[in-house]
């Protein structure tokens, strides 16, 4: 089992969003396209509290194999939420794709 | 509210009229930005924190000059800035951008220097006839250091110091805490413009209800304020500052159901709202203290924004590479997280700042075509785009070749 137990229905996703650091994430984002995301979010969406109940009190970089892959499933949320909630798209509009952003040094832990 | 006829340009002693674009897209130009600006000016390259233990180091570049600075936190406790060069053949000793050492050594030939830059070994030294060793040491570069801000000037002499420099800027935001000055999110971006372009679309509000619809609007826009017009813009020699709307009323809405997630107070740690309050409560935050605010662009000439809104503070620079290339660092100094809770809305908040950058940095490759193609030979700027103005009124202050101090003077008279 690659996920926390409680959470098996995710599994199809975990390939896919469970990506380990914030330039991949975005970056999944961003050449998702948006039958992707959706699938991803409408998924996730009724899990998010669940996820948070389990994980969230966790300290990040404490977590390890499953719960660790939980983790990175929650902050691809984050992502796609801009996509469905925001831009209705997966990137903003008019935006360049690939470009040149380079995330240096992003939020820590990844 | 705004006023209705703010007077920034006349506060700040500067025309009303359209602004020339020839400093956008000459290479004479560039070449005095080189040697009169950025060569003479005090230039803002990091926080203390990144060298925060003797021993620390970090490699930064100025392209502009080719340039690049070793700072480096010496055993003594002091820091120092050098040229990244080795006195033996003239190769970069550093190779790496940063990390901790007692030693510095060049890989070319093994020469090694101490952390004040001292020279520590020439191998077979005896071979180099009549070799003075203090001419083997590393090449000062000024440091000065302002409230945990590190700058380096890249005169030889600097004409001015960093006290006058920065003049009544630096009591401006005196005592301003900086907190999680540590913890930078750090977004670099390279773009086919010259460096001003991208400089102008990070000093304004105006371009928000346009470039940013879905991203921004909501926040910095309502019915009151269509347009974003600034709460307040003032000046401190080449500095200046500018306070912008923010709608008071924004919510996510209920669709955005992650986003609410994202934005809930619970998920964050108790000191946070307390730090974030403490930034908030300081004179230079928010100026007009008003409810109807977003954020403050505290504008350090010539290429640095200081920036603070109601999530902390943050940094633009905009580093030239060439009359059309430009480097984009952005710096997002957010808490260590100690829970997944906070991380994930440090996740939703970093991922949402790289669609505005983006959304800002793909609109400054087409302004710099619609430049070159001389379509236009000026920009009409309005009371809300002062800083622009501003800016480039000081440029040719520094570029048409008054010394450093005449073009500081808080007049334009020395122009004339």
């Amino acid at each position: 089992m690659t996920l926390p137990e409680g959470f098996a229905d995710l599994e199809p996703f975990v390939e896919t969003w469970a990506c380990p650091d914030f330039e991949a994430r975005l970056d999944r984002r961003y050449r998702a396209d948006m039958s992707e995301i959706m699938l991803f979010y409408d998924a996730m969406l009724p899990r998010a509290d669940a996820l948070l109940h389990a994980l969230g009190d966790a300290r990040p970089a404490s977590l390890d194999g499953p719960e660790l892959r939980a983790y990175r499933l929650l902050m691809s949320l984050a992502h796609c939420a801009l996509a469905v909630e925001r831009h209705k798209q997966p990137r903003a509009p008019y935006t360049q794709f690939p470009n040149s952003v380079r995330i240096k040094q992003g939020p820590v832990p990844d | 509210m705004t006023a209705e006829t703010a007077g920034f340009a006349e506060r700040a002693g500067i025309d009303n009229g359209p602004v020339r674009l020839d400093s956008y897209r000459s290479d004479d130009q560039y070449a005095r930005e080189r040697d009169l600006l950025f060569r003479r000016a005090w230039l803002l390259l990091g926080r203390v924190e990144e060298v925060a233990a003797p021993g620390d180091y970090v490699v930064k570049d100025v392209e502009i000059c080719d340039a690049s600075i070793l700072i480096s936190h010496g055993k003594d406790g002091t820091i120092r800035a050098f040229h990244n060069v080795c006195p033996h053949r003239a190769n970069q000793v550093v190779w790496d951008r940063k990390g901790s050492s007692s030693v510095f050594m060049c890989r070319y030939h093994n020469w090694t220097f101490n952390s004040d830059g001292s020279s520590r070994g020439v191998p077979d030294e005896s071979m180099f006839i009549g070799l003075d060793r203090k001419a083997c040491s590393l090449s000062s570069v000024h440091l000065a250091i302002w409230e945990g801000w590190m700058f380096v000037n890249l005169a030889d002499e600097p004409e001015v110091g960093l006290d006058e420099y920065l003049g009544g800027f630096q009591h401006h935001l005196s005592g301003l805490a900086y907190p999680y000055a540590d913890s930078p999110v750090v977004i670099e971006t390279i773009l086919e413009c010259n460096w001003k372009v991208v400089s102008d679309a990070f000093s304004e509000a105006y371009h928000i209800p346009a470039i940013h619809p879905a991203s921004l609007k909501p926040m910095f826009s309502n019915r009151h304020n269509m347009f974003g017009r600034l709460l307040d813009a003032r000046f401190f020699g080449p500095h200046k500052t500018a306070s912008m709307f923010g709608n008071p009323e924004y919510l996510p809405s209920p669709v955005q159901a992650v986003e609410i997630l994202a934005y809930d107070p619970r998920h964050v740690a108790p000191d946070h709202a307390q730090a974030l309050g403490e930034l908030a409560a300081h004179p230079a935050v928010n100026p007009t203290k008003q409810a109807c605010w977003s954020m403050d662009v505290n504008a350090l000439f010539p290429n640095t924004h200081i920036d603070v809104n109601p999530g902390g503070f943050f940094v633009h620079q905009f580093w030239p590479m060439g009359p059309r290339r430009t480097r984009h660092e952005a710096r997002f100094y957010v808490r260590k997280p100690d829970t997944v809770r906070e991380r994930f809305v440090q996740e939703h908040m970093i991922a949402h700042a790289v669609d505005i950058i983006l959304e800002d940095l793909s609109n400054v490759e087409r302004t710099q075509r619609g430049i070159d193609s001389r379509g236009t030979d000026s920009m009409q700027l309005s009371e809300s785009e002062i800083l622009i103005r501003h800016g480039l009124d000081h440029m040719d202050r520094w570029t048409s070749g008054l010394s450093v101090r005449d073009a500081l003077a808080e007049s334009g008279g020395a122009r004339s």
